[in-house]
């Protein structure tokens, strides 16, 4: 029998109402100066620790409220795998950052997050000591998988590669457990976005189609024969391949790509059209939808909270802000 | 106890056991939901409690037909008179609708339910419009009563 979320989807409805608006957003982006945004938050979820920090220590605010949001849905849900299938991306961030570390010695304590699903000291310790016994079998199979990339070709960037592919296969498993079409179906569409703007950027640094099949993202709807068959045709002509997909919502990024070179807009249509899935679909009272709802949502949220500080504190205009923040749940 | 009279209490069993689950179970059901909104939200109490009570209405139509048949058969004054066979299974058919339906719309109301305690979550000024979807439920266990009710009294003894 499928797990029962109906306790915590009734906690989640409630815990939504919460979320910044838009009027708030709005009024973030209106202030006059970074005090000023912050100042706006002083009401909100968000207030406690935004009334005894300076602007420019947000991140400390959005890392507590991470934090906070992702303790708690592990506590009202009946499985932790809720939680689990978002913080994986932590995991994995860390993972590459420590698996780097190992063979290039570029190590910045600030850039690991603690957010994942295993301890983050603990993390140290297992990569340290090369002992990798007590670590969840996912992790220690990417990690195996990652070295023996790295030690065949000595590119760092088959580390994340590689470590990018194993965070998709557990994504892919725990979504599986959970018996969730919804979830499944959500993981598969950020599969083929991300492999979307992969393949964009992979033609326009020039590499061939081997380059593009080991950076792929395995368990989307678009595979890898779709890729290699447009690697030597134009953008224009993914762009029509595009159309007829549920991705039609994505072409105006690729399309200001070819103008600009830039995919700050395409990666702003990608997160809009993932929350407008999520959106279309949270109305379910009992399965996992709100909830995962719920927490992508409130990362959505940092990341919009984020883009406000970052062009506050360094005097963007209004307007320049607003083109970059995200859709709100 | 004749075979007759034991098909008779069979078809007072169905009316309030199978109703009764059903209101247990919608009742749960709506329950959860109602105590995780409350545990945010302490003041929406009353509106989910009004909400959780609407799938428990099938296990009180069980009752009733029970007790109606009961009182029919003169449970009440240990005094049963004899039953037909046929006449036992008539108030077993009588037991079946209110026994079945209750069952089945009580779960399912409970899910209606719990769906409109999503509302009072976000618009607590809708408690009106969030009744009714769980209410229309209702319809077809007010139905089944109704027949049950019917059988019985059309059956007597």
């Amino acid at each position: 029998m499928p797990v029962d979320f109906t306790y915590a989807v009734g906690r989640t409805r409630v815990l939504e109402t919460r979320l910044l608006d838009k009027d708030r957003i709005e009024r973030m982006i209106a202030a006059a100066n970074a005090d000023e945004a912050l100042r706006v938050l002083a009401e909100t979820a968000y207030g406690p620790i935004a009334s005894q920090i300076n602007a420019d220590e947000y991140e400390i605010m959005l890392n507590a409220r991470l934090k906070e949001t992702y303790e708690l849905v592990r506590h009202i849900s009946p499985t932790p795998a809720v939680a689990d299938i978002l913080a994986l991306k932590y995991d994995f961030h860390n993972l590459k950052v420590l698996l780097k570390d190992r063979y290039l010695k570029q190590y910045d304590d600030d850039i690991l997050v603690k957010l994942g699903t295993v301890d983050i000291e603990k993390l140290k310790s297992y990569m340290q000591e090369d002992d990798f016994k007590g670590m969840p079998d996912v992790l220690r199979d990417a990690i195996i998988e990652a070295q023996a990339a790295f030690e065949v070709s000595r590119d760092p960037q088959d580390i994340d590669m590689a470590l990018d592919k194993a965070h998709y296969e557990a994504v892919y498993a725990i979504a599986d457990d959970m018996h969730s079409d919804f979830v499944k179906e959500l993981f598969r569409r950020q599969a083929d976005m991300i492999n979307i703007r992969t393949f964009v950027r992979v033609k326009a640094m020039g590499k061939d189609s081997r380059f593009l099949a080991k950076a792929l993202l395995p368990g989307g709807y678009l595979d890898e024969a779709f890729f290699i068959e447009l690697v030597d045709q134009t953008l224009g002509a993914l762009i029509e391949r595009l159309r007829f997909t549920h991705y039609d919502g994505l072409v105006d990024g690729i399309a200001e790509f070819e103008r600009t070179e830039r995919l700050t807009a395409y990666e702003k249509l990608m997160d809009d059209e993932l929350l407008s899935y999520i959106r279309d679909n949270r109305s379910d009272p009992f399965g996992p939808a709100a909830i995962i709802g719920y927490l992508w949502a409130l990362e959505n949220e940092t990341r919009i909270v984020r883009i406000i500080m970052v062009g506050k504190i360094n005097h963007m205009p209004s307007d320049a802000i607003r083109q970059r923040v995200r859709e709100v749940y | 106890m004749e075979l007759g009279q034991f098909f008779a209490f069979a078809g007072i069993a169905v009316a309030t056991l199978f109703a009764g689950i059903g209101s247990a179970v919608g009742t749960s059901l709506a329950g959860q939901a109602a105590a995780g909104v409350v545990t945010e939200d302490p003041d929406k109490f009353g509106q989910t409690l009004v909400l959780q009570a609407l799938p428990g209405t099938q296990g009180i139509y069980g009752l009733i037909i029970g007790v109606i048949m009961m009182s029919q058969l003169g449970v009440f004054g240990a005094n049963i008179p004899d039953l037909s066979v046929q006449q036992g299974l008539m108030y077993l058919a009588a037991g079946c609708p209110i026994g079945i339906v209750g069952l089945i719309s009580g779960i399912y109301q409970g899910k209606a339910a719990v769906a409109s305690i999503g509302i009072i979550a976000k618009q607590p000024g809708q408690l009106g419009k969030a009744i009714i979807f769980p209410a229309i439920v209702e319809t077809y266990a007010i139905l089944s009563l109704i027949v049950s009710l019917l059988m019985t009294l059309g059956i007597g003894v």
